[in-house]
């Protein structure tokens, strides 16, 4: 295995295959990688972007190229993600053209991030598309003349962040593009591609990471303390974005939270219950109520597993409260409430009144056991 | 580190290199100046990455450093200063130290690592061009360049260097200007595609001396004194533009420029916002240009002097387009080279200058009804 890989953790499939393709000399120019979000699937496209350069280039460029591809630089490496739109900007400017000095500057910022730590994601707030503009571009970027690198990278960040119009727009580059141009489009939901988009990509697909690579990520990367970082690593889904998401939320409160809300609820104290999730419903941002919707429905799949003997059980602590639980109420049906509590969690984007919501939840919860 | 610099001369040979500092970019490093300081010559980079700039000059110091420092700041604080001495200092924690008689100033700089390489253009063969003849060549043609990225080879100048001289061409599909200096010679016939920021970029800083260019694969070089000005080239094929010259168009429309010039003028206030439409109406020694602007019922009609003696023709035109084209022409008589309503038209001045030939194609719009 290439020693580039070694920062990389988990994804021995993609690593090996993409060695392969390496060693063959033979580089397809476009790759689809797909998994989750915050699983690496950036970081192993900059580190394949170094090691197919390298392997062409004569040793006293070397390093420039590889710190420049580590650096996000272009032209070695085009770096497409969401952007905000400008004032007064049109489909015919650049995508950076008419942003303002402050936005511009928290992107330099967010880079800077992302060059530290590859795990890193570029999220800028209120920015939902992948611009027309920033697609165009590209075709500006393949144009100009830079024979003297092998290989010009690409990189789509949250491919399926583009509009049709801008899938379209890649599209037409990606039927034809000069040699020496690699496009490597990284998404977690490849079926918001257009097939015709997907059909010219190989296609890549990364796996979760393991509970021991999310804490070391987490620890190393990321500076999260130990303690947190064990616990946070189980409730990830394999995601070090999903840890990071719940970091953001104050896990460890809303860990408390959830067991508080679960006890009140099926002790029937309705109004204490409330009370809590009352902090999750206030707030404008609906990640943290649905976060804790997720860990109330993790608790309850718990309950299931320990009735089975399953032993990858999220909430260890809790195991002899599970135990008790599934041994007063042996004949209670887990699945019926789980999705019950998923259509609530849908329901938060449909924008239903959180209260409205939160309520209905502790009446489920505390009918469960009737 | 330490030298000293007059506060006008730093800010001229800054001034040289700011423009190919990127003003919004992601990308920071591009945002910074690399100084270079070798065996007594202070030399001053900038790049974009599609354009690089660099120039130099003497400066009494034995040390050598390269650093890199913030280009906008560097450049606005030396700009502001009056006649003054600068001493510069470089500092332990990596700051840059600027004083002057009234006071000191610190900018912070970094390491050259991560600051793109600038290309150099190693060609042997070099190209004298006078300065003042490509900013002519370049004024005639520029205005054409496509602006439509999907088309990237049209972005830019085409230079194509032939047997009998330099082609200048640029098009954007509604009309092309090809003017051509007989005196610019290459020892091959080559074709170069200069984008379009490099030619704005190129036309600022050219002056009436020579200039010394080199083409490499994917490279220009223009060494216009003490600047070099280095480009990338675009690396696309130029549309085969000769086959859009038409060579049949017998009738000939001689004409003042400045007249229908200025008829153009008012009749642009007359026709359809969307498709700004001019009808040439023309018979022997006759001209009637027409305007109609149908959603608000106002039209226009003007006679213009011409002599003309071939078939009657109508041919309708955009009038931005025909005003760009005729704004560009320096010489009164011009003359419209026409063949059929939906033929491309030729303009050009009646007569070419010596070693010189311009020629300027414009499709015509079909005419309503």
């Amino acid at each position: 295995m290439i020693e580039q890989w070694n920062g990389i953790y988990g994804q021995t499939p993609a690593k090996n295959f993409l060695t392969k393709i390496i060693n063959s000399s033979n580089i397809p120019h476009a790759f689809l990688f797909t998994g989750k979000d915050g699983i690496g699937k950036e970081y192993t496209a900059i580190e394949f972007a170094k090691q197919i350069n390298i392997k062409n280039l004569p040793p006293d460029k070397i390093d420039k190229t590889s710190s420049s591809i580590s650096n996000l630089l272009e032209p070695y490496i085009k770096y497409i993600y969401p952007l905000p739109r400008g004032k007064n900007e049109t489909d015919k400017d650049g995508p950076f053209a008419k942003l303002d000095a402050n936005t511009l500057e928290e992107i330099k910022n967010l880079l800077k991030e992302k060059i530290i730590n590859p795990y890193y994601s570029i999220r800028l707030p209120n920015t939902k598309n992948i611009k027309i503009n920033s697609i165009r571009n590209i075709k500006k970027f393949i144009s100009l003349d830079y024979s003297e690198i092998p290989y010009r990278i690409i990189l789509i960040s949250f491919a399926h962040l583009m509009s049709i119009e801008a899938q379209n727009a890649l599209l037409k580059q990606l039927e034809e593009p000069p040699a020496g141009t690699v496009f490597i489009l990284c998404t977690s939901s490849p079926s918001q591609l257009r097939e015709t988009i997907r059909s010219r990509c190989w296609e890549v697909n990364f796996l979760p990471l393991s509970i021991d690579e999310i804490k070391e990520i987490l620890k190393s990367k990321f500076g999260i303390e130990k303690e947190l970082a064990d616990k946070i690593a189980i409730f990830s889904n394999g995601s070090v974005t999903e840890g990071l998401n719940l970091i953001e939320n104050n896990f460890m409160e809303m860990f408390e939270d959830t067991i508080q809300i679960l006890r009140y609820s099926f002790a029937k104290k309705y109004n204490s219950a409330f009370n809590i999730l009352s902090k999750y419903t206030s707030v404008n941002n609906s990640t943290s109520f649905k976060l804790l919707l997720k860990m109330i429905i993790i608790w309850l799949n718990d309950l299931t597993k320990e009735k089975y003997n399953l032993t990858n059980i999220y909430f260890t602590e809790h195991k002899t409260t599970l135990e008790k639980f599934n041994s007063k109420f042996s004949s209670l049906k887990v699945t019926p409430l789980v999705e019950k509590l998923d259509q609530f969690s849908s329901l938060i984007d449909k924008n239903i009144n959180h209260s409205i919501i939160s309520m209905n939840l502790v009446c489920e919860l505390a009918a469960f056991i009737r | 580190m330490e030298f000293n610099l007059n506060s006008k001369e730093l800010e001229k040979l800054l001034s040289k290199v700011i423009p190919a500092v990127p003003t919004r970019t992601p990308m920071a490093v591009l945002e910074n100046f690399l100084l270079e300081i070798d065996e007594g010559t202070l030399t001053v980079y900038s790049t974009d990455l599609e354009i690089s700039l660099r120039t130099s000059m003497q400066i009494t110091t034995e040390e050598k450093i390269k650093i890199v420092v913030p280009a906008h700041l560097l450049y606005d604080v030396v700009r502001s200063l009056s006649e003054t001495q600068i001493k510069f200092e470089t500092e332990t924690d990596s700051k840059l130290k600027l004083t002057t008689d009234n006071g000191t100033y610190s900018l912070g700089y970094s390491s050259p690592d991560e600051f793109p390489s600038i290309p150099e253009v190693t060609t042997e063969e070099e190209i004298i061009i006078n300065g003042k003849e490509l900013k002519k060549a370049i004024d005639l043609t520029s205005f054409a360049i496509s602006k439509e990225d999907m088309r990237p080879a049209m972005t830019g100048t085409l230079f194509e260097f032939t047997n009998e001289g330099i082609n200048f061409v640029a098009t954007d599909g509604h009309r092309l200007v090809k003017y051509t200096n007989k005196k610019i010679n290459k020892k091959t016939e080559e074709q170069f595609i200069i984008p379009e920021r490099a030619i704005n970029v190129l036309s600022k800083l050219l002056t009436e001396d020579d200039i010394k260019t080199k083409f490499s694969k994917t490279n220009v070089s223009f060494l216009i004194g003490e600047v070099e000005f280095i480009s990338r080239l675009i690396a696309e094929k130029y549309p085969a533009y000769k086959s859009v010259i038409p060579l049949e168009n017998e009738n000939e429309l001689k004409i003042s420029k400045s007249e229908i010039l200025s008829t153009i003028r008012r009749m642009s206030l007359f026709s359809t916002t969307n498709t700004k439409q001019v009808k040439f109406s023309i018979s022997e020694n006759s001209l009637e240009v027409t305007a109609e602007d149908i959603d608000s019922g106002s039209s226009a009609k003007e006679q213009v002097k011409c002599e003309y003696s071939g078939e009657p023709i109508e041919i309708g035109f955009n009038t931005t387009y025909i005003h760009d084209v005729l704004t560009h022409l320096s010489d009164d008589e011009i003359v419209f080279k026409l063949h059929s309503s939906t033929k491309a038209c030729i303009i050009e001045p009646t007569s070419q200058k010596e070693d010189e030939e311009l020629m300027l194609l414009l499709m015509p719009v079909r005419l309503n009804g």
